[in-house]
Formats: structure tokens, sequence, C-alpha cells
């Protein structure tokens, strides 16, 4: 298991007894020279939501995607550290890409469905992995399209683009494509942030019934919203990690002076 | 209270009004206290029916503490140290409007007692009591203003004192009732003056407890003493153990 330092121990506000499920440890990120992310060290626990928060440029959403080395398709990006997703260190290049990608899905800000239709949205990253029959990948759309909240919306137009539906909409198509995978860890990188007040309201209930399954990472800008979603939220400024704990202590009562400005509008 | 403005300067102007009216009620609650007090032991009964006729204001005031409070959740989402002063501001609202309702109940008994003038030594404590209550009502609405922690917790220390004079105020009424068979109902009246006296020291302790709140995000940790025993005292019996 791993030994965090003092320093990491005393972030954590509130002890995290859950499982862990992604360790990270003195995790930094470069673009380039220049370094985005400084020694980060916190623990995910499983099957629970955690929220990032933090001002625009603070590393949030790089921390997110070095969480599934998205950032390896830029050049003159890299990460140093450990991340263990259940203990294999995930940034390790003998990490096989392929099976991080199904173990570790991700949504991003603005809805992406692929140009094709409702049902290939979700049917295609399957085919990637597994050789499936007909009723067998029918049987997994559905499971994906019930599970994402957007079945009973769309099951009669299947065969329709997944562009023409409504933003909401296609964000929850995004992450049924992206639990279709039935991935481990579910990372959202301010997934409702182009979405309307009942859009954003749905996805919501969903990432709480999604908790169940997967364990899920969200970077949101959206204060109430990761008091409201979150078990635990981490706050980030200039790169580093000034605290992270449990939610209803971060949001009520955060030990940090940056913490409480920044989640009382007194920052800037 | 964080010394930061927040970025939108109307929400520091909201939250100053909302303290300003928590304060003017805390001033008006005050007033009604000490005028209430010297119409009793003065036997004054037109000063009375002014204090009774003025606590609308007290209730209107709470009323607007409310609705500002509300207007702020609604509007500004507010965290942390911000949703702590506003959900204590609402509680401070609700103990100084009880307490202006107590200091009311001691017009109404000033009234009742109409020309007779009270027992001069029952009257005398009556007043002890009172001003030292007004003392620490008015410590903790300073402690509030100043966000003041520490002087908070020393008040609600202090309110022990309080429930000593209480229960010796009900011991003495007792025996000057057994002893002279005299003033009966005013001497009622006087001990429940003396109780709700009493009664206002307990919500200035309230109050010092939501300042701590608002201040460290805690309540005490500590219980606080409580020394009225006047409710298990039988004549006779020590005033400070209450056997």
């Amino acid at each position: 298991m791993l030994n965090l330092g003092q320093r990491q121990v005393e972030q954590m506000s509130a002890p995290i007894t859950a499982q862990p499920k992604l360790v990270l440890d003195n995790v930094s990120f470069f673009y380039g020279q220049s370094r985005a992310v400084h020694d980060v060290s916190l623990i995910f626990p499983e099957k629970q939501v955690s929220a990032l928060i933090g001002p625009s440029g603070c590393g949030k959403s790089t921390l997110l995607r070095i969480l599934n080395r998205i950032y390896m398709i830029y050049p003159k990006q890299h990460a140093t550290g450990k991340v263990l997703l259940d203990g294999d260190d995930i940034l390790d290049p003998r990490y096989p890409m392929s099976r991080l990608r199904a173990r570790v899905g991700m949504v991003f800000q603005k809805p992406v469905p692929f140009p094709m239709s409702i049902y290939e949205n979700v049917a295609y990253g399957i085919r990637h992995y597994e050789r499936l029959s007909r009723s067998e990948m029918d049987g997994r759309v559905e499971a994906a399209l019930r599970q994402a909240a957007l079945w009973d919306e769309v099951k009669n137009k299947l065969t329709a683009s997944g562009l023409s539906l409504s933003g909401g909409q296609q964000q929850r198509l995004c992450i049924a494509r992206g639990i279709a995978l039935r991935p481990e860890v579910l990372l959202l990188d301010e997934p409702t942030s182009a979405l309307d007040p009942i859009s954003t309201a749905r996805i919501e209930e969903l990432i709480d019934t999604l908790k169940t399954e997967f364990t899920i990472v969200i970077v949101t800008h959206n204060m109430q919203q990761a008091a409201r979603i979150s078990s635990n939220t981490a706050f980030m400024y200039l790169g580093e990690l000034i605290e992270y704990g449990n939610t209803s202590e971060i949001f009520n009562n955060p030990k940090d002076k940056r913490t409480e400005e920044y989640i009382t509008g007194r920052f800037g | 209270m964080s010394t930061v403005k927040h970025t939108v300067s109307s929400f520091d102007a909201d939250l100053n009004l909302l303290r300003d009216h928590l304060l003017q009620m805390g001033t008006l609650v005050d007033a009604a206290f000490v005028d209430a007090t010297r119409a009793l032991v003065t036997h004054d009964a037109a000063a009375a029916v002014k204090v009774i006729e003025q606590d609308a204001q007290v209730d209107a005031l709470e009323a607007l503490v409310e609705h500002e409070a509300v207007q702020i959740i609604a509007r500004r989402q507010p965290l942390a140290v911000d949703l702590r002063d506003i959900m204590a501001a609402v509680r401070i609202g609700s103990e100084l409007e009880r307490i202006g309702d107590l200091a009311k109940n001691i017009a109404k008994r000033a009234v009742a007692l109409g020309s007779e003038p009270p027992h001069q030594d029952l009257a005398a404590r009556l007043q002890q009591m009172s001003t030292l209550a007004q003392t620490q009502l008015r410590h903790v609405l300073a402690a509030y203003a100043d966000r003041d922690a520490t002087r908070a917790m020393a008040i609600r220390d202090a309110d022990s004192e309080i429930d000593l004079l209480n229960t010796a105020f009900f011991k003495e009424s007792i025996e000057y009732i057994a002893r002279t068979y005299k003033d009966i109902a005013g001497t009622a009246h006087l001990l429940f003056c003396a109780k709700n006296i009493e009664r206002i020291g307990d919500h200035v302790t309230n109050i010092s407890e939501d300042v701590y709140f608002i201040v460290t995000g805690a309540i005490p940790a500590e219980e606080r003493k409580k020394l009225d025993t006047s409710s298990t005292l039988h004549p006779g019996s020590d005033p400070n153990t209450g056997t």
C-alpha cells in the first residue's frame, strides 16, 4: 500500500475510509517545460463521487486528463509520479492504453456524439473490444442507454443521428457511450456546463445512480453541484492541491483560507 | 467573518444590511428590557405600556431579517462562513424576538402591579439581576458585531451569575411570603419577572453560541453550566445546591 507523506495526509481534512480505487502519488504534469500540476497526492475512493474544484487554470482538468493518459495524444506533455488503479501504475508506459481506456471512461464538457446513429454511438466502442452477436449487442446498447437514463427517450429512434438529440440528451448519450464498455472509473470534465438546468438536474440524478457501480471523478465550476453530488472534494489552486476531504467539511468549514475565499466568492 | 471582500460587492452590501438590521433589533430589545425593568421597579405603568406597544417594531424587524436571509440564500447560494453568518442571523433574530417578548411580559406585570409599589428589597434584587442581564446582552451584541468568539464564550460562562441570582431571588421571595403573608400576588409577579430575566440570560447565551458558530464553524464543546436550581428548591433549602 502506498505510504503517503505527512503533508498529503494533512491535506485530507476528513478521513476517507472507503476502499481506494485511484491513488495519486506525487503526480506532476508538464506542458513542455511548464509545470501545470505540482506533486499532487490523493486518493479517490471506490464507488464514490469525488469533485475537483478551483479557478480556471488551476490544473483540475489537467489532473483529470492524467487519469486516463489522454494527454499522450499531444506532443511535449508528460506526467511524473504514480497513478495507481487498484494498485497498478497506469502512468507506466508498459500499461496497455487499450486496457486503460476500457477501465477508465471519460465524458467531456461539450457533448460530442459521433456523427452516426444513436445505436452506433453506443455500439462503436464495444465493437472495439468485444465480439458480440447482434442480439447480445442490442442488449448491451439498451442496458447502457437505460443506465444513462436515455432509453425511454430514444428507444423508438435508435437509427436517428446522435446529433439530432438535444444538448442534454447528447451528453447522456456520451455517458451511455462511456459506460457501455463497463469501465470502473468515469471521468467527467464539466459535464453540465453547457446544459440547461433541467438537463443538468437529469445528469446529476444520473451521476447519483451511477456511483453505485462506478468510481466517479468530476471537474466542475459549479460549487453547488460539487456540494450536491460528491462525497469528497479537492480544491486546487495554481497547480497545487490546497485541500482535500469530505465534501461537507470543505463546503461548510474549510481548513484553508484560500479554499474558503474561493468557495465564498472572495477570490481575485 | 472574512476580512476579504466578495468579488460581487452587492453580496457584501446584502450581508451588511442583514447585520445592521439585526443590531438595530438588538438595540430596540435592549431598550425595551431596560425600560420594562425600570417601569416595574419604579411602578411606572405609563412607561410599561409604551414598552408593550413598541414590541411590534421588534417583531417587524425579525420578519425583515428572515426575509433578507431567505433572499440572500435564494440569490447567492452562500457557502461556508457566509452560510453560517446567515443561518446564525435567523437564529439570533429569533432569540432577540424572544427577549423582546420577555421584556414585554415584565412590562405587562408592571401594569398589573398598578400603583402598588413592589417590595423594596425584592425590587432592588430584581434590578440587580436585570442590570447584569442587560450588560450581558450588550456584550453579546458587540461580540456579534465584531465576530469575537472569545468574548462570546466569556459571556456564555458568565450566565451562571444570573442563574445564581435567580435561585437566591426565588428563595428570598418564598421566605418573604412565608414570613409576612403579604403582597402574595405582587411577589408572584416579581417571581415571574425574575424568571423572565433568567430566560433572557439563556437567550443571550444562545446568541453567544451562535457567534461562536459563525466564527469557528463549530458548536462549543463543553456543556454550559446551569446554576438555576429554583425549579428544585423548597423553602429552607440551600439556593446554591437546591438541597
